[in-house]
């Protein structure tokens, strides 16, 4: 008997998903309470998703153990977070949003657990066209402008991954990840997989397929880009261990030197492109570049520490990066730094709080920026990847500088205008407050976290 | 309870988020900045001065899977910076009443937090907790220097963030490296195990902390973010960076190079004393150039701190001695002299020496402060300057008669730019316009002075309770370094010959 109960979490996300769009026939004009019972949905799909934490099963195409368990912790964690930001940030906005919000949640769900590219490539899309429809929700000219782009870019993406999947058909029979691995050992299978790699580059952001990231960025509602630039980073690098370290064992060596060269451009182009902006959405979409490089650095390491430190990193990228995308709403939609001046008057607390998480983002400690940075640097020194680390720790001295660029306009300069009261968000404030107690937690105590993580991928 | 004072200025800090207006806010950080004071003196009690070793020692398993723990503990060096942190930051809390005029309550946080991350950067054993506690420190002095300082000040806020990261960088690399060598991040059980590391590695790491320290002592090469950090600074902010921050290099080179790489310390020492003195010679003549009263402050104390370097790494008890010593007569001179322009600016609203003139006339009783401020940098006998450079030049004499001969000559260009200064500032004829600006010192300023000069006669007149703290220290840093010194026949406090 196939033990379906192991699958709740995903059937609490689909329930509550089929729940927002019935409601959104319901009430259509009342986004705010979709985005409650989103939540609430949410809360349950993390409870469930822990209470059965031990069990390991494989049902079906789906490998269900604790590392994938802990993976969909992470989107649903991220989705949550950015369900509380979404809330408050639109005025008037179709409940639908909640609806993509969760499908985009379920497709990252299915991707870390899959065993099957067809699956892989299933859930992938149902991620994807998601996102299209999330970054065109609210239609001002720049918000369908990044959409179409963000469309072509990814239509372009998922055509290398057909052309992939074909010819990793061709030459195992089979597209489940035992035949693919076993078949990447032939001329057709490894071309196949450097097409997947391609494919995945774009979704992840890595150089040189990152070039589309800061217009997407821009022009989408902050809220989204949130979660664009969050969870479905990290649901890449969930299917990208499996993939590529058990794909590409045969090829270890070409391997290092091929992600250690792509880390390091990866991390220097994300973080010069970033020094020069001024809008503060396009610096985090080239900030995001600079942390895809970090993550790779992992992959470049290539052994069990640096697998574990990547995860603790993916932690807590995703609530920084909500964090920081969360504190931005909070203060002025599509903001330049021109605009940010002299906010510290207006609203200090708020202030306060998005200072402390572009200081994460910065890798200052006691947070957690900082903690992810040193145990990934630490696992690549210690796996032989000293001057890659190194290179990576000049990196973030140079990205401080960006970074601080925020905490330094809300703080050092004079306000620009006219200031006015910001209105309430509580909820919109509660996920500031739950980011950062998250943010200084894994800063002051990530071996509670790390711990778990590092028996897991022993 | 060393734990208590490192963590109470934080707990402090947060009172202030429930208080309301600027009276309160003042009122009660200076308040919480004394009970610091006080609790860091009751580390006194009890302190064994001949016991070698830390006191006070505590540890707490923290991070198990990557060898780090809460090590802390001090010795003398470590007890009177942490001294001098907590009775320099009452002062510039203290100082600031008239010169913070906005984010009255940001600046508060920022310095306890400062002083509670300044204290926990004495107070490490475990080179994981120092870096933290390095790090988090640039948080806060970013924002009292961008938001607090002058018209550059978020410039110089930056670059002072920057070198500090970039030298930080190579000092985690550093430490990583170590613990993954030794497997662990302890000092005190590095001390033991370092020293059997391939020498490469060593003389790596060695390098990599040196780059850490020498951009924050500053050594000459590395100093130019500190011209601009001091000068932008508001008075707090350079009190604290020159009192505090810069000897954090010195602590950093004394704590860990010395304790970590006796050996390759030794056989730099003749790099490092040599741009110690081209520290004292480049600091004197670029002060002399200066017309900004702040930029001249700043320049000298490059020159000082030359002096702490050369001393230290003399590696005599004279020249180790004098070292820690000039550390804390730096932070009281120089620290005051900032206090002074500070006061200055806060009347006149320049830093120009063309433009401060006549403050003797109209000031009279400032100036004798300020006079006597000034011949204690110098290094007047009597005054506690004098002790500092005198032991720091007769360790050198031991070593080398021609650094020695120019440390010599540090010392009198440093009375040519001072008293020139001194003269256009205090001894020019007054302006009509400036009486109603320039009024003598008010009773707070007096309690800003008053404890400042009290200690800068004190250590001139009656160094020994002073040079206690830095006699073990000293001791246990010649023991590995150069351990076949014959012991000196004199004990470095047999010929205090002071007046």
């Amino acid at each position: 008997m196939i033990p379906v109960h192991l699958l709740a979490p995903e059937f609490a996300v689909t329930g509550t998903a089929l729940l927002i769009l019935l409601l959104s026939f319901l009430t259509p004009r009342r986004h705010q309470i979709a985005g409650s019972i989103t939540a609430l949905g949410l809360l349950l799909a993390m409870f469930l998703e822990m209470g059965s934490m031990g069990h390991s099963a494989t049902l079906l195409m789906l490998q269900i153990d604790p590392i994938t368990r802990l993976f969909s912790l992470i989107f649903i964690l991220g989705t949550f977070l950015v369900t509380l930001l979404t809330v408050d940030t639109f005025e008037e906005c179709p409940p639908e949003v909640y609806f993509f919000l969760l499908t985009g949640l379920l497709g990252m769900m299915i991707l870390a657990k899959s065993t099957h590219l067809v699956l892989t490539f299933l859930a992938l899309e149902l991620l994807s066209f998601s996102l299209f429809v999330l970054v065109t929700l609210v239609r001002t000219p720049k918000a369908v402008h990044a959409g179409v782009k963000f469309f072509l870019v990814g239509a372009f993406s998922s055509s290398f991954l057909l052309m992939g999947l074909a010819l990793l058909l061709a030459a195992g029979g089979n597209l489940s990840y035992e035949t693919v691995f076993h078949a990447s050992r032939t001329p057709l299978g490894l071309l196949g997989l450097i097409f997947l790699l391609v494919g995945f580059g774009f979704k992840l952001l890595y150089v040189p397929f990152h070039f589309w990231a800061p217009d997407v960025f821009e022009g989408a509602p902050s809220a989204i880009v949130a979660y664009v630039a969050s969870a479905p980073k990290a649901a890449g690098i969930a299917i990208l261990i499996p993939i590529l370290t058990r794909g590409f064992a045969p090829y270890l060596p070409i391997w290092a030197s091929t992600f250690t060269t792509l880390a390091f451009l990866t991390m220097i182009a994300g973080n010069l492109a970033a020094l020069r902006e001024r809008n503060v959405k396009r610096m985090l979409a080239f900030s995001t570049v600079a942390h895809a490089g970090y993550l790779l650095v992992g992959f470049a390491t290539h052994t069990p520490a640096a697998y574990a430190s990547l995860f603790l990193y993916l932690l807590i990228y995703v609530v920084m990066t909500i964090g920081a995308f969360a504190g931005i709403v909070a203060l002025q939609e599509d903001a330049t730094l021109d605009d940010l001046k002299g906010l510290a008057t207006q609203s200090p607390l708020l202030a306060f709080l998005t200072s402390l998480f572009f200081l994460s983002l910065a890798g200052i400690p006691p947070t957690g920026g900082f903690v992810a940075k040193l145990y990934l640097f630490k696992a690549a020194i210690q796996g032989g990847q000293g001057g890659l680390a190194f290179f990576a720790f000049l990196n973030s001295v140079v990205s401080a500088y960006y970074y601080l660029q925020v905490p330094a306009a809300l703080y050092m300069h004079t306000p620009a205008g006219p200031t006015h009261r910001l209105p309430e968000k509580p909820m919109l404030s509660s996920a500031l407050w739950i980011g950062l107690v998250l943010v200084f937690y894994l800063g002051l105590f990530p071996d509670s976290v790390y711990w778990v993580i590092q028996n897991l991928f022993r | 309870m060393l734990s208590v004072v490192i963590f109470a200025p934080l707990v402090l800090s947060l009172p202030l988020f429930f208080l309301r207006g600027r009276k309160a806010w003042f009122g009660y950080t200076w308040f919480a900045s004394v009970v610091v004071f006080v609790l860091s003196l009751a580390l006194l009690r009890g302190f064994q001065w001949e016991t070698p070793g830390f006191q006070w020692e505590q540890q707490v398993e923290w991070l198990p899977t990557l060898g780090a723990s809460y090590h802390i503990g001090i010795d003398g060096l470590s007890l009177i910076l942490i001294l001098l942190t907590t009775f320099l930051t009452t002062i510039s809390i203290l100082a600031s009443f008239r010169y913070i005029q906005h984010r009255i309550r940001e600046f508060c946080i920022a310095m306890l937090v400062l002083e509670g991350a300044m204290i926990g950067v004495f107070a490490s054993l475990d080179l994981l907790l120092f870096f933290i506690f390095w790090e988090v420190m640039l948080v806060p002095m970013f924002l009292l220097i961008g938001v607090w300082g002058h018209d550059r000040r978020i410039y110089a806020a930056f670059k002072f963030v920057l070198y500090t990261m970039a030298g930080s960088a190579f000092l985690l690399f550093a430490i990583l490296v170590l613990r993954l060598k030794t497997g662990t991040f302890d000092l005190v059980t590095l001390q033991q195990t370092v020293g059997n590391l391939p020498g490469a590695i060593q003389r790596w790491a060695f390098l990599a902390f040196a780059i850490a320290f020498a951009i924050k002592v500053p050594l000459v090469p590395f100093h130019t973010w500190l011209p601009d950090a001091h000068v932008e600074a508001p008075t707090a902010g350079s009190v604290l960076l020159a009192g505090i921050l810069l000897k954090m290099g010195v602590y950093g080179f004394l704590r860990f190079n010395f304790a970590l790489f006796p050996s390759i310390a030794r056989d730099l020492a003749p790099l490092f004393m040599a741009l110690g003195v081209i520290g004292i010679l480049y600091g004197a003549w670029m002060s002399w150039v200066q017309t900004d009263l702040k930029k001249l402050i700043a320049y000298s104390s490059v020159a000082h701190l030359g002096f702490v370097i050369l001393g230290i790494f003399t590696f005599t008890p004279w020249g180790l001695q004098g070292g820690i010593l000039q550390m804390v007569n730096h932070g009281l001179s120089t620290g005051a002299l900032f206090l002074a322009a500070g006061l200055l600016y806060e009347r006149k609203h320049t830093r120009e020496m063309s433009q401060l003139v006549g403050i003797g006339k109209l000031m009279p009783v400032f100036s004798t402060v300020f006079g006597i401020v000034m011949l204690s940098s110098i290094g007047l006998p009597g005054l506690n300057g004098f002790v500092g450079e005198f032991l720091i030049l007769l360790g050198t004499f031991q070593v080398s008669k021609t650094l020695a001969f120019f440390g010599v000559l540090g010392i009198i260009f440093a009375a040519v730019y001072m008293l020139s200064m001194f003269q256009k500032v205090v001894f020019s004829p007054p302006r009509e316009e400036d009486r109603g600006l320039l009024k003598d010192l008010t009773l707070r300023e007096w309690l800003v002075f008053v404890p400042l000069l009290v200690f800068i006669f004190a250590i001139g007149v009656y160094p020994r309770p002073f040079l206690k703290f830095g006699k073990i220290p000293s001791q246990q840093v010649i023991e590995r370094v150069a351990p076949e010194t014959p012991t000196p026949t004199l004990s470095p406090h047999a010929e205090e010959g002071e007046p």
